[in-house]
């Protein structure tokens, strides 16, 4: 267990309770040098990963260290491997599908004993691992906590696009409640996917990782500060980017930004991260975007058509909603001091 | 009337041409014609070369044709891909843009503005595929009625207007086929009430034969070739009363299997190699436990993550021995999707009458292969139960029972005075824990007499195909999806006049050894075809019967051509030729 505390500022925050000056803030992030995921990827037309990923790649090349990937299979791992250019100056490594824990720990021990011979700092390198929602809370979700819990220093990166979409569109344990996928099939008797999703940044600091957030590539600074602390900071950190899926999702493949926002102002996706400190044994917890005005779910689900069977369904918007409101209210203290007391920090590092 | 032929669609991913092929099956398919279909799928998500090819006949057919009598190209690098696949005589479609050097070339070239006619007369590029379509109808003489009451069928969801541009689309195509093209292929549907043909793939035919068997618990973990089955079944098996639930990982799916047939329901997984990789632990823990279970493992091209989309036929030494210890198992491999249905029966037969896990091999080829079969089919699936076990009069119950069966009686957890406890220990006839010498060597001994019982069972004899009989010079064995070219480049070879035989033997753990002993007894020289780079059945067979093999092997992605195998017969027998001929001189 842990204490929790809040940060009363809501919004970019590129401070950290354990660097001692903020990271950069990048406005336009094309003004940093390409470091790859620009072309040559076979990413379908609308796809958030590959976005996310190439935000990942230009805040990293902002710490001036050398990274080396390792990648799950997945999306991401497909779309950008027939091509080495896509990774631009990035060392990247496909392991198999459930480990991408474990390769991380095998790059930190490989360093460590490069660094005591001599032949290399293992400062000079960010220690990055990247999968889909599949391999981070399926298959891979035990060497990912098993990573976590030896304190490795890392940047773990889950591109979440909610379900397997390069096998053809097969539930995963990030599948939202009531979607239909071919696994969770929206028929008569099951109305689609009747589990409700865990929580990657729940399970990430339980395990007790330093630094976890979610992101999501429309707000890229907020990605792009994100990325940069989670890469300076010691420790395992975890951050959970929302990849937006046309081919899955069954939306459009120009909507990338409508449905990114409305996800963030029906609250379906929540942009925050949390921060440990262990000496005090707290987690300070920073909410990133707060909607002024809370939109309905429904509309939400208006522009996905896996969502076209359940939003049919009164019941079943209804217990989306509940969903949402019950994990909005976690963000309720912070909320409430906004209230009366501004823009002031609850918490000053 | 042609009543052989092969048509080829190839294009872009998302071009609509499986929607084309897959229209030409569905319509063949209720005019009572036999067919066998390949298709390949691009790697990428979207986008990325894809074709569909149709065989098509009156007679029964066991592999998609060699060289096609019809190619349609969308694009130009569809056309340099395929081009070389065309007969001489043969008819090329394709996009009025492409570049097709016509000098020299035999066969018939029309060049189709297909992407015009669908954008400036429809107004809708996605109408493409519709446009092939009405091409095709009118070259292949395919009563149009027909091609409008599957669309019909086809867009009956959707709205009329949809429906409209898709009419439309059609007639634009007939209309300039009538108009500018001057040959037909000829291709008539036979006359009279046809018998109808199901139409499926082998996939959903293992979850219909699964289904069929009365399986009533699916675990599985998505994977390319295998996860249609699981998706099939998650859409169905709850109305027959059954189960589906995806796991986190193929772990855990085999172990929620082990589960729930130890609790009394017939249970099994579905996965490709990377995943059986992963259950090869689980695969001891099912034999040492006697727990029935059946594995599906549709295999793809690998190690690792491999060639996910490609077809290999190299996880045949993993079935028959992955994992640790002396762990028996059964491996069975249908050759055809019919197959697929009636073998998912023997599966469940031989793992609940053995109590032992069952591993079905296919390839991706034939899971994704489209092909007819007869209606009435799942009558034939065996049926199958487990040995249920009676409350000892007194004592304990005795779960792993040593007597003159190896096969002991099962009890469901829950039942009166036969509380057991089974275990991935050693164990003595009650399941305590036991690791002494004589156990060890008497349960080992129980577990493996199940596979000499199962060579004996009556079905094991129907698992075995001849192909000719009597004395031959060349004898080729073969497994899986390879045996439909191996029957065709015999036939072909026999028509070269070699003497040629075959067998195919669709158990292939344990080997049905009376029939193979026979056979390599009637043959000089044995082929063994397979896709994979080792040769692993020739590797098998060799240990198994001491007996020279000549491998042929190939890891291109794609199936065995007859061509390929007819060229081994033939280099083959001229070897024999050549050392008869020595023998010969020498005794002159």
């Amino acid at each position: 267990m842990y204490k929790i505390l809040f940060n009363r500022h809501i919004g970019l925050n590129p401070h950290s309770l354990m660097l001692p000056e903020p990271v950069q803030d990048i406005a336009e992030y094309g003004a940093i040098p390409t470091t790859g995921l620009t072309s040559g990827h076979q990413g379908c037309a609308g796809c958030g990963m590959v976005s996310g990923t190439n935000q990942v790649l230009r805040a990293l090349k902002l710490t001036g260290k050398h990274v080396v990937a390792s990648i799950g299979t997945g999306c991401n791992e497909v779309i950008t491997t027939q091509n080495t250019s896509c990774w631009g100056d990035a060392s990247v490594d496909h392991n198999n599908f459930p480990n991408t824990g474990a390769t991380l720990s095998g790059n930190i021990a490989a360093l460590k004993a490069l660094e005591m011979a001599g032949l290399a700092s293992a400062d000079a390198f960010v220690n990055l691992g990247m999968a889909g929602d599949g391999g981070t809370y399926d298959i891979g979700l035990q060497a990912l906590l098993a990573w976590i819990a030896r304190g490795e220093n890392g940047l773990y990166v889950c591109l979440n696009n909610q379900a397997y979409m390069n096998t053809g569109v097969q539930g995963s344990g990030a599948t939202p409640f009531g979607t239909n996928t071919s696994t969770t099939p929206f028929g008569k008797i099951v109305h689609g996917n009747q589990r409700t999703p865990q929580y990657l940044p729940d399970l990430a600091l339980a395990a007790g990782a330093r630094y976890v957030a979610t992101a999501c590539p429309v707000h890229h600074r907020d990605l792009m500060i994100k990325v940069q602390k989670a890469a300076a900071i010691e420790g395992p950190c975890v951050i959970e980017i929302y990849s937006v899926c046309p081919e899955g999702w069954k939306s459009e493949t120009d909507v990338f930004h409508e449905i990114t926002q409305l996800a963030l102002e029906t609250r379906a996706w929540i942009l925050y991260e949390a921060e440990r400190d262990h000496k005090n044994n707290m987690v300070l917890f920073t909410l990133n975007y707060a909607p002024k005005k809370h939109r309905p779910v429904s509309e939400y689900l208006q522009m996905q058509e896996r969502f076209s069977g359940m939003r049919e369904l009164a019941e079943m918007v209804e217990k989306t909603q509940e969903i949402i409101e019950a994990r909005w209210s976690f963000w309720n203290p912070v909320l409430a001091a906004n209230q009366t007391h501004g823009e002031e920090r609850v918490h000053d590092a | 009337m042609m009543h052989d032929f092969t048509l080829r669609v190839a294009g872009e991913s998302g071009e609509g041409v499986i929607t084309v092929g897959e229209t030409v099956a569905r319509i063949a398919a209720r005019e009572g014609l036999q067919l066998v279909t390949f298709r390949t799928f691009p790697a990428e998500i979207k986008g990325g070369a894809c074709m569909m090819q149709l065989r098509l006949s009156d007679q029964k057919i066991s592999y998609h044709g060699e060289k096609v009598d019809c190619l349609v190209a969308l694009n130009q690098a569809a056309l340099d891909e395929n081009f070389p696949d065309l007969k001489e005589q043969g008819v090329l479609l394709c996009e009025a843009e492409c570049d097709v050097i016509e000098d020299g070339l035999s066969a018939t070239v029309y060049k189709v503005p297909f992407e015009r006619i669908a954008v400036r007369e429809i107004g809708s590029r996605i109408s493409k595929n519709i446009v092939v379509l009405g091409v095709l109808a009118e070259l292949l003489a395919i009563p149009k009625p027909r091609v409008e009451e599957f669309l019909a069928e086809k867009f009956a969801k959707k709205s009329e207007a949809i429906l409209d541009h898709n009419m439309q689309a059609l007639e634009k195509g007939i209309c300039f086929a009538r108009e500018n093209f001057s040959k037909r292929e000829g291709f008539g549907f036979p006359p009279g009430k046809p018998e109808r043909h199901l139409l499926m793939t082998g996939n959903e035919a293992i979850a219909l034969g699964s289904a069929a068997a009365g399986v009533k618990c699916f675990f599985g973990y998505p994977i390319t070739p295998a996860s249609e089955i699981m998706e099939w079944l998650a859409v169905h098996l709850p109305r027959m009363g059954g189960k589906v639930l995806q796991t986190e990982d193929e772990i855990s799916a085999i172990c929620a299997v082990a589960g729930a047939s130890w609790a009394g329901e017939k249970a099994m997984t579905a996965t490709s190699g990377p995943g059986v990789s992963l259950m090869s632990e689980a695969l001891g823990l099912l034999s040492i436990a006697e727990i029935p279970a059946v594995i599906v493992d549709s295999q793809r091209g690998g190690p690792s993550t491999g060639l996910p989309t490609k077809t290999e036929q190299s996880d045949l030494m993993l079935a028959i021995h992955g994992s640790h210890g002396d762990a028996p198992r059964v491996v069975i491999a249908p050759t055809s999707v019919s197959e697929c249905i009636t073998m998912m029966g023997a599966a469940f037969y031989f793992a609940e009458k053995y109590q032992m896990p069952v591993i079905v091999l296919v390839d991706q080829a034939l899971s994704a292969r489209v092909e007819t079969v007869k209606p009435g089919i799942v009558e034939e699936i065996p049926k199958s139960s487990r040995l249920r076990a009676q409350a000892p009069a007194e004592g304990n119950f005795a779960r792993y029972k040593l007597a003159n069966s190896p096969v002991s009686p099962a009890a469901i957890p829950g039942t009166d005075g036969c509380e057991h406890m089974v275990t991935g220990m050693e164990h003595d006839e009650f399941g305590n824990f036991a690791c002494d010498d004589e156990t060890h060597t008497a349960m080992t001994v129980k577990r493996f007499r199940k596979l000499e019982e199962i060579e004996h069972d009556p079905l094991t004899q129907n698992l075995c195909q001849s192909i000719g009989e009597g004395r031959a010079d060349i004898g080729v064995v073969t497994w899986g999806s390879s045996a439909g070219p191996v029957e065709e480049a015999i036939a072909e070879a026999r028509r070269l006049g070699i003497s040629v035989r075959g067998l195919v033997p669709k158990i292939l753990n344990p080997l049905p050894h009376a029939q193979m002993k026979k056979f390599f007894s009637e043959v000089n020289r044995v082929i063994v075809p397979e896709l994979n780079f080792t040769g692993q059945l020739a590797s098998q067979l060799r240990a198994t019967y001491r007996v020279p093999t000549i491998s042929l092997t190939k890891i291109k992605g794609v199936p065995l051509e007859p061509s390929e195998i007819v060229a081994k017969i033939i280099e083959a027998t001229d070897g024999l030729q050549q050392r008869s001929a020595r023998r010969y001189g020498r005794a002159r």
